[in-house]
């Protein structure tokens, strides 16, 4: 067999494991939910339609649909988004499948079609722009454009304070986000990623510019890089520790980064997610690395 | 009247990496003879035998059944016309003994009745002294029992070839290397008998005691080449055995008093038992 | 031990009638819940009726497509597997020994890792179809099996020592440049390399099962009349071309028919290991070495194992699946453990 990174084949493992002990809710008890049932696939757009109050009538998500907390914990998880199982989708009975793109595989979103399922994908492109679009696509397709119009309205509002707040800054800081330490490979956000788009958006020059997508970076690129902050993950209850982010002998330790102690660690969804909190994770980004710098 | 000449080879050579591992031998193979090959160890018996039956093409030299060139030969009509006792063959998977002489059977046997078949494999087993262990796992048999089998399998190609064929020639490379002596002598009782039928024996043995006893015609090798022909009587002299096998034992002289010999003495018909 | 003849259509019998039964399960059973006299419906030609749709999409356009792929490709790793161990006169062997596996995930790792940025380079609009995938697979499988075939075979003689030995050479090859892939590829590609790597019949349509038949069906008929010279063939490859057996060219056949029916199920369904192993080593012991009853009870118990190891897969993490890689693996290990502990023992008392 084609041997596999380690880790990504027990993080598979202990995915199937969770989704096998995790307790299900939805669609073995008789469900009142009203007309429109809808299967959210993909974080954001999760998110979105809770946001919109459309809670009640999500019956399935995948595993990557993590906030509200509540989501993986009452619906019916059908599995990673790009590994879905047709039959498992249509055994929670929706009408409707919105799913983040890059959901598959591809034959499966063909069955669910052909089962006569209206099946819509929504782009996700990485900036305010996208995050509006997703959210004005989700509320029609749900049938609560007022809803979602003032859910807009709102979170436009806020990525106009995230603009001001940016015109104020003199010197741009440079940063990179570190997506995983894992297997020896520093996996980072160049250009074009989410991260990519996060930085920008907190007014942060993204250090690792010299790749793009996530890809793992040379120790040498990040040294020559050397970025001030480092961005990363925090996916679980423990954040990670400076002491191990910046150990001695490690690439990132060697960065003035390292030098100021500087790691900003938040939640993966909240950052990444490009979904209605986006505003509010890019304001906090700001505040972490631009310390200084003057509110309203 | 003669009997025909089932194989010939001649001028038979095998260069291999420089060295000649056979040179320039020649010799013909009548119906009904029991011939056996003796020399030291690489003198170049096996690779005789292997150019003679088929499995190895000589750098030179022919090798022809009936006339016609072995390489033109199809195999599954080679196979009616001779078989090959090997020396000492494990077995990787657990077929029973009954099984594996029933392999003889199924390539060149084929187009035989399955009742035909059954007949000859008893009397293969029979005639190998193996019928008490059809039932049991080929592994489990001590290497003299596996040996038996093995001819018991080699029988059964020949009783199915001679349906094809009209004159078979037997292979033997070393059958006696595992067996009590008891079994020796019945194996090699066996091989005479066949002979007497008809089959051409060509046999590798290692006791120059068993060839005296058992062969018409003897050939000695030595170092690739044919250094005697002949009657066992005729071939094995004082100066030969010193010569080709290194020891200045004595032929046809009694030891001492003191030092028993037991000699093979080949029986006319049948065979011994214990 | 009886006469093999006689045990023969019992064992066939049998072993297609607990195929059948894990058929009509692996139907019958799913996320969904169906009562069985609706799947039956559903199965003698209900289609149409309307009250049945419904149900009748999902058994007749899900589950069956997936059942008759699990049992094509169940049933051509295990014959594979009972062809190698033949080949290699040694029943440890497993198809993957061929080089089809390591050539296919390196095919796969490439497509996926490299796919995007080939298209990019090319100025193609992306993404890739998604029939590059397993054709690529295919393909890279046969085009190691090749490799390691030209590298073992000397005027027309074919070692299969040295294909052993050639074959970990290239695995380990393939496997080194694959986790080249692996280091460069980005988050979602490494996804869906391991996913690929792991297994899965799920997306199974009747599109993969017709592109998929024609390649493991002929396979399947072939294998039986190979049966006689892989009994000779055990007893050694002199031997076996003392029996009238042209050796040579049954060598080339098993490795032909192991390159395709194995090329075609990575292809379909990625990596599932262990079926080839465990199928046709579990079957010897049970019912003895004779190759001509072993090769065609290796197709039924490898397609009916397979199958059963896919409803497992899509039932126990309902509505999510587990990849079947895991399951057979899961399955397969100990069970293999188990058999060498009995072997072991065997040996030891023997």
């Amino acid at each position: 067999m084609t041997p596999s990174p380690a880790w990504s084949r027990r993080f598979l493992l202990a995915a199937a494991a969770a989704t096998a002990l995790a307790p299900r809710g939805g669609a073995a008890k008789a469900d009142p939910a009203p007309a429109g049932r809808i299967a959210a696939l993909g974080g954001a757009v999760t998110e979105i339609l809770y946001r919109l109050g459309a809670g009640p009538r999500i019956v399935a998500v995948d595993t990557t649909s993590l906030y509200p907390p509540e989501a993986l914990r009452e619906k019916p998880n059908v599995g990673y988004l790009r590994a879905l199982s047709a039959e498992g989708l249509l055994a929670c009975g929706p009408d409707l499948v919105i799913a983040a793109e890059g959901a598959g595989p591809p034959a499966v979103l063909a069955q669910l079609r052909e089962a006569g399922l209206r099946v819509e994908t929504v782009t996700e492109p990485p900036n305010p722009e996208g995050v509006l679009d997703k959210i004005a696509v989700i509320g029609r397709l749900a049938g609560l454009d007022r809803e979602a119009g003032s859910l807009a309205a709102e979170v436009r509002a806020r990525f106009a304070e995230v603009a001001k707040r940016r015109a104020r800054i003199e010197t741009p800081a440079r940063a990179i986000l570190v997506l995983s330490l894992q297997g020896g490979r520093t996996v980072v956000g160049g250009t074009g990623s989410t991260a990519d788009g996060m930085l920008a958006l907190a007014g942060i020059t993204n250090a690792a510019a010299g790749v793009a997508g996530f890809k793992p970076m040379t120790d040498e690129a990040i040294v020559a890089a050397a970025p001030d902050a480092v961005v990363m993950m925090q996916n679980g209850p423990e954040p990670p520790k400076p002491e191990t982010v910046f150990a001695p002998d490690s690439a990132l330790g060697r960065t003035p980064a390292a030098a100021q102690g500087r790691l900003i660690a938040m939640d993966g969804l909240y950052l990444l997610g490009f979904g209605p909190r986006t505003p509010q994770a890019a304001t906090e980004l700001m505040r972490a690395i631009y310390p200084g710098l003057p509110g309203e | 009247m003669p009997e025909p000449t089932l194989l010939r080879a001649r001028d038979l050579t095998v260069t291999v990496a420089g060295r000649d591992l056979v040179r320039d031998v020649s010799l013909s193979v009548a119906a009904g003879s029991l011939q056996v090959i003796v020399g030291p160890n690489g003198a170049g018996k096996s690779t005789l035998l292997r150019l003679l039956c088929g499995e190895l093409r000589p750098t030179s030299g022919q090798v022809a059944y009936g006339g016609e060139a072995v390489e033109r030969i199809p195999a599954w009509r080679l196979a009616a016309m001779r078989a090959v006792l090997p020396q000492a063959a494990r077995l990787a998977f657990p077929f029973a003994a009954a099984d594996v002489a029933r392999i003889g059977l199924d390539g060149i046997g084929r187009g035989l009745k399955a009742r035909d078949r059954d007949a000859i494999l008893a009397r293969a087993l029979d005639r190998a002294d193996v019928a008490h262990l059809a039932t049991r796992a080929y592994p489990t048999l001590s290497g003299g029992e596996q040996a038996r089998v093995q001819f018991a399998r080699v029988l059964c190609q020949m009783e199915a070839g001679r349906t094809v064929a009209d004159g078979q020639v037997l292979f033997l490379d070393e059958p006696t290397a595992s067996l009590d002596l008891n079994h020796q002598g019945a194996l090699l009782e066996a091989a005479a008998a066949l002979a007497a039928s008809g089959v051409a024996v060509v046999a590798i043995l290692h006791d120059l005691n068993l060839a005296a006893a058992y062969a018409d015609t003897l050939l000695v090798l030595e170092a690739g080449r044919l250094v005697a022909t002949g009657r066992p009587a005729d071939v094995l002299r004082d100066d030969l055995i010193a010569r080709v096998f290194g020891v200045r034992w004595p032929v046809g002289k009694i030891p001492g008093p003191d030092q028993p010999f037991i000699l093979p003495h080949r029986t006319v018909a049948g065979w011994q038992q214990n | 031990m009886l006469s093999r003849r006689a045990a023969l259509p019992w064992v066939l019998a049998a072993l297609a009638g607990l195929m059948l039964a894990i058929a009509l399960l692996s139907v019958s059973l799913g996320a969904i819940r169906i009562p069985p006299e609706r799947v039956l419906a559903v199965l003698t030609g209900g289609g149409s009726d309307p009250a049945l749709a419904r149900d009748a999409l999902v058994v007749l356009n899900i589950r069956l497509p997936r059942t008759l792929l699990g049992l094509m490709i169940g049933a051509g790793l295990a014959v594979s597997g009972a062809l190698m161990q033949g080949l290699f006169r040694n029943p440890l062997a497993d198809p993957a020994l061929v080089g089809v596996s390591s050539g296919a995930g390196l095919a796969a790792a490439c497509i996926i890792v490299l796919g995007d940025r080939l298209l990019a380079h090319f100025g193609l609009p992306g993404p890739l179809p998604y029939l590059v995938l397993p054709a690529g697979a295919f393909v890279g499988g046969l085009g190691a099996t090749l490799i390691l075939y030209g590298l073992a075979t000397r005027s027309g003689r074919t070692a299969v020592a040295t294909m052993l030995l050639a074959g970990i050479a290239l695995g380990a090859l393939s496997g080194a440049l694959t986790g080249l892939l692996t280091y460069a590829s980005d988050d979602r590609q490494l996804r869906d390399l391991t996913f690929w790597s792991l297994g899965s019949l799920g997306g199974a349509t009747w599109g993969k099962v017709a592109a998929s038949a024609p390649l493991i069906l002929p396979v399947l008929l072939a294998v039986p009349f190979l049966g006689r010279g892989l009994n000779a063939l055990v007893l050694g490859e002199a031997e076996a071309f003392h029996l009238g057996i042209p050796v040579e060219r049954l060598k080339r056949t098993c490795i032909v028919l192991v390159a395709i029916a194995v090329g075609a199920s990575v292809a379909g369904a990625g990596v599932i290991g262990f079926v080839g192993l465990v199928v046709p080593h579990a079957l010897r012991l049970a019912i003895g070495p004779e190759h001509r009853l072993l090769l065609p009870a290796s197709a039924l118990l490898g397609g009916a194992f397979l199958v059963l190891a896919d409803v497992v897969a899509r039932l126990v993490a309902a509505p999510a699946e587990l990849p079947i890689g895991i399951v057979t693996a899961l399955v397969g290990a100990p069970v293999f453990l188990w058999l060498l502990l009995g072997r072991a023992r065997v040996a030891a008392d023997a």
